[in-house]
């Protein structure tokens, strides 16, 4: 024990020396952000927001675990901005009571009332689509998700892990608008159809449909934008450019949605930044940039969409309120497990 | 299943170095032969290329006619018919002592090689400890469970490798009785690799002495021992007292007198007495004693005479004991005497 | 020292503690879903994944052991430490570059085409790797070496004279191997086995991309998507148990034999030179493995990687996290080694059964999946974080932030607490083979039991802990979870950042850190084969790989 106890002032020492880390979590001029935002997509927003108000942001990039850690750390939790990129998760922050609401004229004006909370809890910051992607060659132009379960496209659908937040979330809009048990028929019917086991990402979808793996399959809006931009790479260009989207919707609804959101940290000791942190972010400059770096759909009205999402088509958004589709995620994550859509 | 086994001209080098040297030996059926000789000797070496765990550069080994080893053939161990045992035992840790001795019955059928099994071990009386481990043995059990489980597969030729060095003195010649009378009772083959003289005059029907890779001298105990060919070969059954000569028409005369040197040519000579050879009486050389001490069955005493460099050592039946430094007059057995010519000529 | 070591076992094993904590909350009801749905298939595909990598693990590894070990063959002394390469690659990046060397759209695919003048996508027969049966191949291609080092070891220090007398005994080269040396090299063919079955139970990365659902998957779906943290625990604490009682069965099942070799030192056997098609077979079969698990995947990454270099230079912070890597990594295998040396320790001095009993609860954090285990620390080192800094607001004034968690101590501790099995168990295992009389002639001849520590033991135990910490090294260095989890603002690894370039699909982004974290483990990795190959010190290498069995089980 005394050896452990000893180690660790060396190493507090050691990495306090070489700059790795900051103590204080209070300090002028900075915001401390928790996320679950793959990097590549955050940071040159996080730049141009140092670059505009000369505040720093220092980041934790956290795959699972985020709402578990900050409920942990409690009152010193260094924490001020939590952002998440599924509603869902979003909501769990709410849940595990780590978040405060914050009252800001900017945020209310730029967000439309029904993607943000009331009383400030959450915002979305931007949005992206649960679309189809589709071999290039195929004569589709139009698809709900009610047809994914055609026995037409049997052995031809590719998608990811069912468990996979994006699609829990697609299922809980499914149970939102035709009930539990049309959900879990319809995902029967989709399983059935799957060219291989669900996995991978989607990415991998768009690079299985050119490798003549499968026909259709799942995938959100902003990857087309990052493969055939080439942000990815060559072969990501080639991957994007031998899919066609296809933005489908719910019979007698839309496309369905997912967020990008953020909240102000419970505990937040850089409140002030923090809202200042999530104003820019849905400024015109910023909103911009999630459209063109991020190739999202920007949240604030008017904010211009980058071309290549633009050439996808009108965007249609499922007028099913999130609070409601939020509630199913838990029973759409087990009907997953029900239909052994993963096996 | 005793057979004759036949070492023709055998040559083994490791790199540049040469273990065994044009070597040929035979082994009648039923003979007990001990290769003797000091660490480094190549015994040991011989005593693997026999088993099969080394290939010769050159020679052939027989087995009762069949070629074990020869030129362009190599038979590998398990198709030899050999037995061994090892200086450490070799037993399997993992295998219960029954499963040790089953080990190289797997050709019987297994009701058979259980009961044969059993019969060995019982021969050696551990039949109560079948189903223990090794590692649960005493020493000299460990060594007897290795004898069983290589004289179970019932072999032509029995190896052993210094198979009694692990196991102290006393319980040494207890299991050293027992293991010969159990190889006479198999009328096994027997090829035995010793350091130790009288180990190897106890237990073998002769001696294949060794030097450097070579054979120097083979024969029955006796022979060696009273007949040494070689002042190596005596040197090596006996502790003796060297004193320098000259050779002069088969006379070596020395410091304590003349003797018979039948057969020697002219020249530097070496005379070993041994020490039973050396008495005190009321003729001989003028020697002064220097110390005694008791061995229980005999006494040696160490004594001075004038003319020699060392002292020479006698070794008397006790009682009767000179002072030291009380003045004594030594004379010499003939049949305890051997001459040889000094070593680095001829 | 007994107290030490007690307090030591419980700071360890804290973290299971706290996932106990937290199992207790109850599930919500959450087991009758998971009985009828989730356990049945995973339950199952775990199984079959385990079975899989544990049979070709272990064919590989000792047949590839024995193979160094019993025949001679030009570049053997190559193999042998080549045969270790794969260890320096983590599973997820050998998922990820078969996937791509494999796909219809890559390299592999796009050649036999070529050759074959096919044209059109999707036309040749090759096999998916997202499957079962690509998800075992992979894994076991980087896990064997967890197989192959003790074991190889154990050959090389087994009394040739019993493999002799085998053969003495009418054994034929195979009777030797599958009576003999197969059996005897059982120890330590189950230590490996059971570090490759742990890594394989735990891994996230390959098999969730390879679309495996395996226990560890589904305890991610039952938290993340289900926000049913207990119900993960407790899936998580059963998989514990299960691992624990395998163990335990496995070493009753020979609980009468003793391993230690009690002969004296024999020659070894001699090997034998290979000729022929027998030579073309073993070099085949030792650069198969060699090929599969570390020169293709790496060939690829570096191909990769040149092409973001030359796209757009290397990335400006690649250094400062390899430098992040390597600090925290040694920092971890430093905490790591000593709270193993200590525990085992202990247990050499005292002799009691209370320090024995810390060592094996202490080394309880291998069997749980990292994230899991990391969740299960949360709590309570928060607690102490929290404590400590309201200490430092009270001495100082002022508000302090969180140290640990802050400055990666959290991390090292993390570490500590995941690998200490590796370290405990090369160390317990290296103790093991010092005669207690070596303690009793330092003690007799005047030194103090701190004295023998330090001139008897530690330099005889050298080897044993460099094997440990290269193995510890190598580990941390790949961990990716826990570290994502529990690192402070602004702190990048290779492996966060991989992860993070991977979770956008920038992959070309992701090769340059890919091939650092494969070219910084295989400094260790190679460090590694030589320590194993001098003869003098062929006995501290089995040690290290034997954490679990010695260290988690109790003794025989």
């Amino acid at each position: 024990m005394k050896k452990v106890g000893f180690l660790r002032s060396v190493v507090s020492i050691a990495m306090f020396s070489l700059g790795a880390c900051s103590f204080a979590s209070a300090q002028d001029g900075q915001v401390n952000l928790y996320t679950t935002r793959e990097p590549g997509l955050i940071k040159p927003l996080l730049e141009a927001f140092t670059k505009a108000s000369g505040v720093k942001v220092n980041a934790i990039f956290f795959k699972d675990g985020m709402a578990e850690r900050v409920a942990a750390e409690g009152s010193r939790s260094p924490a001020d901005v939590l952002m998440t990129v599924d509603i869902g998760n979003l909501i769990d922050l709410l849940d595990r009571n780590v978040t405060q609401p914050v009252k800001s004229p900017a945020l209310e004006a730029a967000i439309p009332a029904n993607l943000r909370a009331a009383d400030g809890s959450w915002f979305t910051l931007a949005t992206r689509a649960r679309i189809v992607y589709a071999a290039k060659n195929l004569s589709l132009d139009a698809l709900n998700y009610e047809n994914l379960a055609d026995p037409a496209w049997k052995g031809k659908i590719c998608i990811r892990s069912g468990q996979h937040p994006y699609n829990t979330a697609l299922t809980a809009a499914y149970i939102a608008h035709h009930g539990v048990d049309k959900a879990e028929a319809w995902l029967r019917g989709v399983k059935a159809n799957l060219a291989r086991k669900p996995g991978g990402g989607d990415r991998e979808v768009a690079r299985d449909i050119l490798g003549g793996l499968c026909q259709i399959g799942v995938g959100n809006s902003y990857y087309i934008g990052i493969m055939r931009s080439g942000q990815g790479g060559a072969d990501q260009k080639a991957w994007g450019e031998a899919v066609k989207a296809i933005l489908p919707t719910f019979e007698g609804g839309g496309t369905q949605v997912n967020i990008s959101g953020a909240s102000v940290a419970k505990f937040a000791p850089n409140k002030e930044n923090a809202i200042k942190l999530l104003e820019y972010l849905v400024s015109d400059e910023a909103q911009k940039l999630y459209a063109s770096h991020d190739f999202e759909y920007p949240v604030k009205a008017g904010a211009p969409i980058d071309p290549i999402i633009q050439s996808l088509g009108a965007l249609k958004v499922d007028p099913m309120p999130l609070a409601d589709i939020v509630k199913h995620r838990k029973t759409a994550s087990e009907l997953m497990d029900k239909v052994g859509f993963d096996n | 299943m005793t057979a004759r086994l036949e070492i023709r001209d055998v040559h083994q080098s490791f790199g540049a170095v040469v273990a065994v040297e044009a070597l040929s030996l035979t082994v009648e059926p039923g003979e007990i032969v001990c290769l003797l000789g000091q660490s480094g000797c190549g015994k040991t070496t011989l005593l693997r290329v026999v088993a099969g765990l080394e290939s010769p550069d050159r020679g052939s080994v027989l087995l009762g006619g069949r070629a074990l080893v020869g030129p362009g053939l190599f038979l590998p161990p398990e198709q030899r018919g050999v037995g061994m045992v090892f200086q450490d035992y070799a037993l399997f840790p993992h295998l219960t002592i029954l499963e040790n001795i089953r080990f190289g019955l797997s050709r019987l059928d297994p009701a058979k090689a259980q009961a044969t099994a059993l019969q060995a071990l019982e021969r050696v009386g551990l039949a109560h400890a079948a189903n223990d481990y090794p590692h649960t043995l005493s020493g000299g059990q460990q060594q007897r469970v290795a004898l069983a489980r290589a004289l179970a597969p019932r072999p032509g030729l029995l190896l052993m490798d210094e198979p009694f060095s692990n196991l102290d003195q006393r319980l040494r010649e207890r299991v050293r009785g027992q293991t010969m009378e159990l190889l006479r009772e198999n009328g096994a083959t027997g090829l035995v690799v010793t350091h130790d003289p009288v180990e190897a005059m106890l237990i073998a029907d002769r001696i294949a002495l060794m030097q450097q890779g070579r054979l120097v001298q083979m024969g029955a105990p006796e022979d060696l021992y009273e007949r040494p060919g070689t002042l190596f070969a005596a040197r090596y059954f006996c502790d003796l007292n060297e004193i320098p000569g000259v050779v002069r028409s088969a006379r070596a005369s020395t410091a304590l007198g003349d003797f018979d040197a039948p057969g020697l040519t002219d020249g530097p000579c070496v005379v070993c007495i041994r020490p039973q050879a050396l008495s005190f009486g009321a003729q001989g050389r003028e020697a002064v004693t220097i110390n005694r001490r008791f061995i229980g069955e005999a006494q040696l005493i160490a004594c001075a005479v004038e003319g020699l460099a060392a002292p020479l050592e006698a070794r008397l039946p006790p009682g009767g004991a000179p002072v030291a430094g009380g003045s004594v007059r030594l004379s010499v057995a003939a049949s305890g005497v051997l001459v040889f010519p000094a070593p680095g000529r001829g | 020292m007994l107290l030490a070591s007690c307090l030591l076992a419980c700071a360890l094993v804290a973290p299971v503690a706290g996932l106990v904590a937290i199992a207790a909350e109850g599930s919500g009801g959450a087991w009758p879903h998971l009985l009828n749905y989730v356990l049945p298939g995973a339950v199952r595909d775990t199984l079959i994944l385990l079975t899989g990598v544990g049979c070709l693990v272990i064919a590989m590894g000792t047949g590839l052991a024995w193979l160094m070990t019993a025949y001679e063959f030009p570049g053997r002394r190559i193999f042998e430490w080549a045969l270790l390469l794969p260890l320096a690659v983590p599973t997820y990046i050998i998922a990820y570059a078969w996937l791509d060397l494999l796909h219809p759209v890559g390299p592999v695919q796009d050649a036999l085409r070529a050759l074959l003048g096919v044209t059109g996508a999707g036309v040749l027969p090759v096999p998916d790797v997202r499957s079962m049966g690509g998800c075992i191949l992979l894994l076991s291609f980087v896990l064997y070496p967890y197989v192959f080092m003790p074991t190889r070891a154990l050959f090389l220090m087994q009394a040739g004279g019993l493999l002799e007398a085998a053969r003495m005994l009418g054994a034929g080269r195979r009777g030797v191997f599958f009576r003999v040396a197969l059996p005897l090299a059982r120890p330590a063919i189950a230590l490996g086995a059971s570090l490759a079955l742990m890594e394989t139970l735990n891994d996230i990365g390959a098999s969730e991309f390879l679309g495996v659902r395996t226990l560890s998957v589904s305890i991610y779906a039952t938290w993340v998507n289900r926000s049913n943290l207990p119900g993960a625990a407790q899936i998580a604490l059963a998989l514990m148990a299960l691992a624990v009682a395998l163990i335990l069965i496995e070493r009753w099942a020979r609980r009468r034999q003793r391993y230690v070799s009690q002969t004296q030192r024999a020659p070894r056997a001699r090997p034998v030179r290979l000729k022929g098609w027998a030579l073309a077979g073993a070099l085949t079969a030792a650069s198969l493995p060699v090929l599969i698990g570390f020169v293709f995947p790496a060939l690829y990454l570096v191909a990769q990687a040149w092409r973001r270099i030359a796209f757009a230079g290397l990335p400006h912070d690649l250094g400062e996290q390899i430098r992040n890597t390597v600090t925290l990594s040694a920092f971890g295998t430093l905490a790591a080694l000593c709270a193993g040396f200590m525990l085992a320790y202990a247990v050499r001095i005292t002799r009691a059964p209370l320090a024995a009993a810390s060592l094996r609860v202490g080394s309880l954090g291998y069997a749980i999946p990292g994230t899991v285990l990391a969740i299960g620390l949360l709590p309570g080192l928060m607690e102490l974080d929290g404590a400590l800094a309201d200490a430092i607001d009270w001495a100082l004034g002022g508000t302090a932030g969180l140290i640990l968690s802050g400055s990666g101590a959290a991390l090292v501790y993390a570490y500590a607490t995941r690998f200490v099995a590796i370290s405990a168990g090369g160390v317990e295992a290296g103790l093991s083979k010092l005669s207690p009389s070596l303690d009793c002639a330092a003690r007799a001849l005047g030194e103090t039991a701190g004295g023998a520590l330090r001139r008897v033991h530690l330099p005889l135990l050298r080897p044993a802990l460099g094997a440990a910490a290269l193995l510890v090294f190598v580990d941390c260095m790949k961990e990716l979870p826990m570290t994502l989890l529990l690192r402070p603002l602004n702190y990048e690894t290779l492996a966060t950042h991989l992860y993070g370039e991977a979770a956008r699909g920038t992959y070309e982004d992701g090769a340059v850190a890919a091939l650092c974290i494969v070219l910084v483990g295989l400094a260790p990795v190679i460090l590694l084969g030589r320590l194993s190959r001098r003869p003098s010190l062929a006995h501290a290498a089995p040690n290290p790989p034997a954490p679990i069995p010695s260290a988690v089980a109790a003794s025989p």
